[in-house]
């Protein structure tokens, strides 16, 4: 069995999936078998983790050798994407059975369980896969599934933030489908190491440049970096709690590291980043989302969406890092996508409990909340610190790893973005701060309210504990994003 | 005439989809195209005699969320079994290079199985979901 950890990790929460749907009249077992999903692909992330130091692991799918049949791979710079995926997915897994019994009618809280498996399904297989072909169905199956679940959300605008991410989103997966068309058309292959391999012989031609503009384009919209980002703020806000933590926490991300797969292990560094401007382009959206982002979440009145803004901003954080294409520069990418993960997932945790209390999460609602919510609220400000890059957080581990990679490359500017960013950052929390502790709490404020539950607190807890862990000690997380970008940048192929 | 021929489409339709299956592992064809083209039939009989009457001339049709179910089943059972064996997930038995039962063409292994999953399961989905449209149009109607 273990050989066949690659395929496991994958087949397991799509075996789940319909599960899911067929017990739909039992909704624990549903949850059950949620949970159970997502803690077979943390096991098999843990084990695939600690194998690859021996070098990457290949899986032919169904037993086709690698060019013609489907090739898994798993090396140094999945195995922490992996990981994120799957330890999110069970601290969402452990949250959700509260908070989406609160916020989603019973009957279509099965629902919900199916489409969180297909989800992670979707994104785990995104992560392991050696084809890009393979690559788009996984990316459709993760993108169709979200869909469904931001639909759910409570209020009836959850319906138009998830139909106007079904549009944008569809233009993105097409422009990756035709961009992996036109690598296609000029190779033959879809085997993301064989393209590589053929690409070489390929200098100057027109039609390689096409397919790498439109698949970046396409993975952008995925990415939500700068100016294709108009999606993800009313997405995350209306999706149900339990969602937009496990979303805001790995889906962009995953779409971060197909990005990485691709420029560095298929397209090549010499082409994305020499050949054509991606990295100066990459840098310059990243300034602008850092700038834009951490301003619009300075101005939102519901926490939800100032914290997806923040997203915005934060991923141009990891995209100005992973854009320098220095070994310095993808391993702060790499680290901030772990940090910010943790981080992002324990604020839309706590967020769900504020909603689960008072219905709603806006700023006015909060007013003199943190006295009554004392471990909530000490939540969101442990990590809201590390969103600003205070020391020692996690965020201020990955944000210096970023200062120094940008100070290297001498990217001034973007240095200058980062900075300003932050001190808006410093804005946007002091916000919550301020409206939860130094207002005075409303005079009809019933006092007798009930108890959040222990498992959501916990869940949210756990991520915060891990992410103060990671601020103190970094050589965990550190560890795996240096492997990872020594894995992209050494060897070119995988 | 097009009622007519809705009625006796289906007919025909399931020999052209048991053809592509036989054909599939030489030619062009599976179980998913297979599916689609029986599916476009019973769309046709949606749309000419309605919800009420398609399922009255075709009494099958009410079967369609078990066709959905079974055949999910069929193909993850014939996917996932190898595992139990010990090899990667969706190998064939038997293997390649190995003595194949045939009737004419067709080929009798467990990947036959998967096509006849995946060819109930597209008939199914796409019948429930014309089901529920062409009953929310009829009761808008009313």
């Amino acid at each position: 069995m273990t050989a066949h950890l690659p395929a496991l990790q994958v087949l397991v929460p799509l075996g789940c999936a319909p599960l899911c749907l067929l017990l739909r009249r039992f909704r624990t077992v549903t949850w059950l078998v949620f949970l159970l999903a997502a803690l077979s692909s943390l096991a098999c992330a843990v084990l695939l983790a600690t194998r690859v130091d021996d070098g990457p692991l290949h899986y032919e799918m169904g037993g086709w050798p690698a060019p013609y049949g489907i090739e898994f791979v798993v090396a140094g710079f999945n195995t922490p994407v992996l990981l994120v995926v799957s330890v999110v997915a069970v601290v969402a897994a452990v949250y959700a059975r509260r908070s989406v019994g609160d916020e989603v009618d019973d009957r279509r809280a099965p629902l919900v369980y199916t489409c969180l498996c297909l989800t992670l399904t979707g994104l785990l297989g995104l992560t392991v896969t050696g084809d890009v072909f393979n690559a788009f169905v996984f990316l459709e199956i993760s993108s169709l599934s979200t869909y469904a679940l931001i639909a759910m959300g409570r209020r009836r605008r959850a319906l138009l933030a998830s139909f106007r991410y079904l549009v944008i989103g569809t233009v993105g997966a097409t422009f990756v489908l035709i961009g992996i068309g036109f690598a296609y058309a000029v190779t033959g292959t879809l085997n993301m190491a064989d393209l590589a391999d053929r690409l070489t012989d390929l200098d100057g031609n027109r039609a390689l440049y096409a397919a790498v503009v439109f698949v970046f384009v396409g993975l952008a919209v995925k990415m939500a970096v700068f100016p294709l980002h108009a999606w993800l703020p009313a997405a995350y806000g209306e999706a149900p709690s339990a969602v937009s933590t496990f979303l805001a926490a790995a889906s962009t991300k995953v779409a971060i590291y197909v990005f990485c797969r691709f420029a560095f292990t298929v397209f090549g560094a010499g082409l994305v980043f020499t050949t054509m401007p991606v990295g100066e382009v990459g840098l310059l959206l990243a300034a602008l989302a850092m700038l834009v982002g951490s301003a619009a979440a300075c101005f939102q009145r519901d926490l939800k969406y100032l914290l997806a803004w923040s997203s915005v901003a934060q991923i141009g954080y990891i995209v100005a890092g992973i854009s320098l294409a220095t070994a310095a520069g993808v391993s702060a990418g790499y680290l901030h996508v772990i940090n910010h993960a943790v981080i992002k997932g324990a604020l839309f945790g706590a967020a769900g409990l504020l909603v689960l209390r008072l219905g709603s999460a806006r700023l006015d609602d909060l007013a003199g909340l943190g006295r009554r919510m004392p471990w909530t609220f000490a939540a969101i400000v442990v990590t809201g610190l590390g969103l600003v890059g205070v020391p020692p957080t996690a965020g201020f581990a990955s944000k210096w790893a970023l200062v120094s990679a940008l100070l290297d490359a001498g990217a001034w500017p973007v240095l200058v973005a980062v900075l300003a960013s932050s001190l808006l950052a410093l804005v946007y929390v002091g916000r919550i701060v301020e409206a939860a502790w130094f207002r005075d709490p409303p005079a009809d404020l019933p006092a007798d309210q009930p108890r959040a539950p222990v498992s959501m607190v916990a869940a949210v807890w756990a991520l915060v504990l891990l992410s103060v862990y990671f601020g103190i000690d970094a050589s965990l997380p550190g560890g795996l994003a240096d492997a990872a970008a020594a894995a992209l940048l050494g060897t070119g192929g995988a | 005439m097009v009622r007519v021929i809705a009625r006796l489409l289906p007919g025909p339709s399931l020999m052209f989809a048991a053809g592509l299956i036989a054909k599939g592992y030489a030619e062009v064809g599976d179980g998913f195209a297979a599916g689609v083209i029986v599916a476009l039939a019973v769309a046709l009989a949606y749309v000419a005699l309605g919800a009420a009457g398609a399922e009255a001339a075709l009494p099958a049709l009410r079967h369609a969320p078990k066709a959905a179910v079974g055949g999910l089943l069929l193909a993850l059972a014939s996917g996932f079994f190898p595992l139990l064996l010990g090899d990667p997930p969706v190998t064939h038995r038997p293997g390649p290079g190995e003595h194949v039962t045939t009737i004419g063409t067709l080929e009798l292994f467990t990947p036959l199985l998967f096509d006849l999953g995946v060819f109930l399961l597209v008939i199914g989905v796409l019948t429930v979901l014309l089901h529920h449209l062409a009953r929310s149009r009829e009761e808008a109607a009313r």
